[in-house]
């Protein structure tokens, strides 16, 4: 124990954490201030009426329930990601943006700017619509609501589209600060901590939904689904590879080294990526009224019927193998290999280990496609099918965004324990 | 210089047929590796632990900024 608390203080893990926690802190802080303008007495009245379901539920869960209180940081971190993957697309379709992409840091570094700034874009043009609706018409966000701003005007207004601009970035600031200081990747911490935070209120809808006797049946079944995704994350085709020119970077020399490529290749992007996607036809049906959009979202609201989970089925795979092509080149792997004087046992280095590589992540994102539509839709099917639960506010995107990214955390914390720390320069003086 | 082990595990033939099928699917995930039962219980335990944790601190926190907001705007 004492050796383990020793390991612990001497790798510096110790202070990583301390940062983390009060960044996750103040990112707490702001998703719980709200914004100038906002009337918060109303805004909480208003807020026992609301549902949050479709669109608008998504983007409130992802946010911690913030959105909906209008808090500084309500649009959080979803702009710059859905700016990343933006970029990420032009990146694998648009020469100049390619060409930065694979031009080393300096075009990486350029990339990431350009990312801020669409970034900064995009939340500017969704708190611009955020700040419009709670001003002028706040009954579609807060159903038979009145107005929850204190002084509707375009001041007011852009006071408000401003805050949650600026608090957009900030929250971004925070991701990237705890990715450099503190531990595991900050972005995705800060979307694990505003799923947490919005955990209690989908529990008690959950265990208001279920009846009393299926309480056991559905806590089992969420310990399965972790137990599951964790089986799953952890599952990799270990391809070998041998270091014919010197010693490999891990292990002793001659020895096998393997290129672990993961099962869900995609990770948990796709996922997200349906649900929004899918509740936007359902955000505008309310403004499609009757037609054809009308008809198309009415079978998209029901999450257990054919429509939506065939549609379900189709975006997730289609991100699965975007996310590939675009964040996975077999290539520039084969090429890296090659030039550390490494190659996979039976294959010549070059075009046939690059096809190779492309022909084995291809058919692991396949599978991995499988699997992620079976993790999302599989609570919902269940209790559908057992107790009579329609829709699932705890679904299983829920599950997979905890899990995956508390693996990787503490995977980082686990492996940050066990590296040893060597002294600093000054510390040697 | 190293020479290549004779028992040396090969990919040779791994990948071979069409790039997307059922068949080839399967093939390649009978050669994943897998987690041991007693590594993803483990593993679980890790996960409930670190999120049970993180659930007190975020929830922690959101109370006291709701009870400061609170006092704040009456």
């Amino acid at each position: 124990m004492s050796l383990a608390l020793a390991a612990w203080s001497r790798s510096g893990i110790a202070r990583r954490l301390l940062i983390t926690l009060g960044l996750l802190a103040a990112f707490r802080v702001g998703a719980g201030i709200p914004a100038p303008g906002v009337d918060a007495g109303a805004l909480r009245a208003c807020l026992e009426a609301v549902q949050g379901g479709g669109a608008v539920g998504v983007a409130n869960l992802l946010s911690g329930g913030a959105l909906l209180q209008l808090a500084v940081f309500a649009l959080g971190v979803m702009p710059y990601i859905t700016a990343s993957i933006a970029v990420q697309m032009l990146g694998s379709t648009v020469g100049p943006v390619a060409r930065l992409r694979q031009a080393g840091p300096e075009g990486q570094a350029r990339l990431s700017q350009y990312t801020r700034f669409a970034a900064a874009a995009l939340s500017g043009v969704q708190a611009a619509a955020l700040a419009a609706t709670v001003t002028y018409r706040p009954g579609t966000l807060y159903p038979g609501c009145g107005p929850v701003v204190t002084d509707p005007g375009v001041p007011t207004l852009a006071v408000l589209a401003l805050t949650l601009v600026a608090g957009s970035l900030l929250c971004v600031f925070l991701g990237e600060l705890i990715t450099a200081h503190g531990v595991g990747n900050g972005l995705s911490l800060l979307i694990l901590a505003s799923v947490v935070a919005a955990l209690p209120g989908q529990v008690h809808q959950m265990a208001s939904q279920v009846p009393t006797a299926g309480w056991g049946l559905a806590g089992l079944g969420l310990l399965l689904l972790v137990a599951a995704v964790v089986f799953v994350e952890q599952a990799a085709y270990r391809v070998p590879v041998v270091y014919a020119t010197h010693t490999p970077p891990t292990g002793a020399a001659g020895a096998p080294v393997y290129l672990p490529l993961r099962l869900n290749q995609a990770g948990i992007v796709p996922a997200i990526i349906a649900s929004a996607v899918l509740s936007l036809p359902v955000a505008l049906a309310g403004e499609a009224g009757e037609g054809l959009l009308g008809q198309a979202a009415s079978w998209l609201v029901d999450t257990t019927g054919p429509v939506y989970l065939v549609a379900y089925a189709v975006v997730v795979a289609g991100f699965c193998f975007f996310q590939l092509a675009s964040a996975y080149d077999p290539d520039r792997v084969a090429d890296q290999l090659r030039h550390a004087g490494a190659f996979i046992p039976g294959l010549t280095p070059g075009d046939p280990t690059s096809d190779f590589l492309d022909r084995v992540t291809t058919r692991l994102t396949a599978a991995g496609a499988v699997y992620l539509v079976w993790v999302a839709l599989l609570p919902a099917l269940l209790l559908s099918a057992t107790v009579g639960v329609g829709k699932v506010p705890l679904g299983g995107t829920t599950v997979l965004i905890c899990v995956a990214v508390a693996l990787a955390t503490t995977d980082q914390l686990t492996s940050g324990v066990a590296r040893p720390r060597f002294p600093t320069l000054k510390e040697t003086r | 210089m190293t020479s290549v082990d004779p028992v040396e595990p090969t990919v040779a033939g791994a990948s071979e047929g069409p790039v997307l099928s059922v068949a080839a699917v399967r093939g390649e995930l009978a050669r994943v590796t897998w987690p041991s039962v007693g590594a993803v219980a483990r593993r679980t335990g890790i996960v409930l632990g670190f999120l049970g944790v993180l659930s007190g601190f975020v929830l922690g926190c959101d109370v006291i900024v709701e009870v400061a907001v609170r006092a704040v705007t009456g």
